[in-house]
């Protein structure tokens, strides 16, 4: 254990904290799931083979709504699709094959890739994504079958303010991104652009349209945003990688 | 019928975490899909 860098302990508690602020977020998802007409078996199965938070509170949601089987899965997948964008700037740094890149995948969802990419360390990078990903998958999955058969009995489950922890714990760990100038008008273009559409889009789309306006910024303005350096492709420059510790 | 919609999202949903992690990484080089995959991700936040 005394092998063990302080980063790496910075990532495992960052891991940590952010998993149980998520992982009791789960209680809500499993009430709202039960709520929506998901038996606890549905609930619970969707949970652990979705494992994406904003997908499966857009799948419920539709079904509550009534809006059918391929309506949906389209929505939950279409707020999925970020996903790709974790994957691929996760894959070089994780450097895995086989069987553990497919369970990569599996737990590569916005907390994973946030305590990734905000380590300075390649090993604390690794470490941040791993503890993440299964601590998130253990505890949220619980927290899941909990609210689940727990249902009605919680009542409404958005009074807990569980929601509010999560979000605080995952604005805690962007809160450093947000120092360089253009992430930070970005970032408040996208809050716009969501809040203004919430009222009008069904849940989940409005967070699509807000990451849209990354899209175009990041596309169409060369030279604006300094790239995140990947840590896994320069050996010995690990050190470096974005910046954002030193930002905090 | 909501079996069904929930095995095909479940895995709709994991498929597309899947396709991130098997892109080629000289995609990735380039510096407007570095930059804009750098700002989403700066937003990335579950709703």
């Amino acid at each position: 254990m005394a092998l063990i860098s302080s980063a790496v302990r910075l990532a495992r508690r960052e891991a940590l904290g952010v998993s149980v602020a998520t992982g009791l977020y789960g209680v809500s998802f499993g009430a709202l799931s039960v709520a929506a007409g998901l038996s606890i078996v549905q609930t619970i199965v969707l949970s652990l083979i979705m494992f994406s938070g904003g997908s499966q509170f857009a799948f419920v949601g539709v079904v509550a709504a009534g809006g059918g089987g391929p309506a949906a899965v389209a929505t939950g997948a279409l707020v999925g699709v970020r996903n790709a964008l974790y994957g691929a700037r996760m894959a070089p740094l994780l450097g895995v094959r086989g069987p553990r890149r497919l369970l990569a995948a599996q737990l590569t969802i916005d907390e994973s890739t946030a305590v990734a990419t905000a380590q300075s360390e390649q090993r604390a990078v690794r470490e941040g994504f791993w503890w993440t990903g299964v601590g998130i998958y253990v505890l949220w999955n619980s927290f899941v079958t909990l609210g689940a058969f727990a249902g009605n009995a919680l009542g409404d489950p958005r009074t807990w303010g569980l929601d509010a922890a999560a979000a605080a714990a995952f604005l805690a760990l962007v809160w450093a991104r947000l120092a360089d100038p253009v992430a930070r008008w970005v970032g408040l273009g996208a809050a716009v652009v969501a809040l203004a559409l919430t009222p009008v889009l069904p849940a989940g789309l409005p967070v699509l349209a807000a990451a849209a306006v990354a899209v175009v910024v990041g596309w169409v303005r060369p030279g604006v945003a300094r790239p995140a350096a990947p840590a896994a492709d320069a050996p010995g420059d690990e050190d470096t990688d974005d910046g954002v510790r030193s930002a905090t | 019928m909501l079996w069904i919609a929930i095995v095909v999202g479940g895995l709709a949903v994991y498929a597309i975490k899947l396709v991130g992690h098997l892109l080629p990484e000289h995609w990735l080089a380039e510096p407007r899909v570095a930059r804009t995959a750098a700002l989403v991700r700066a937003l990335g936040w579950m709703p």
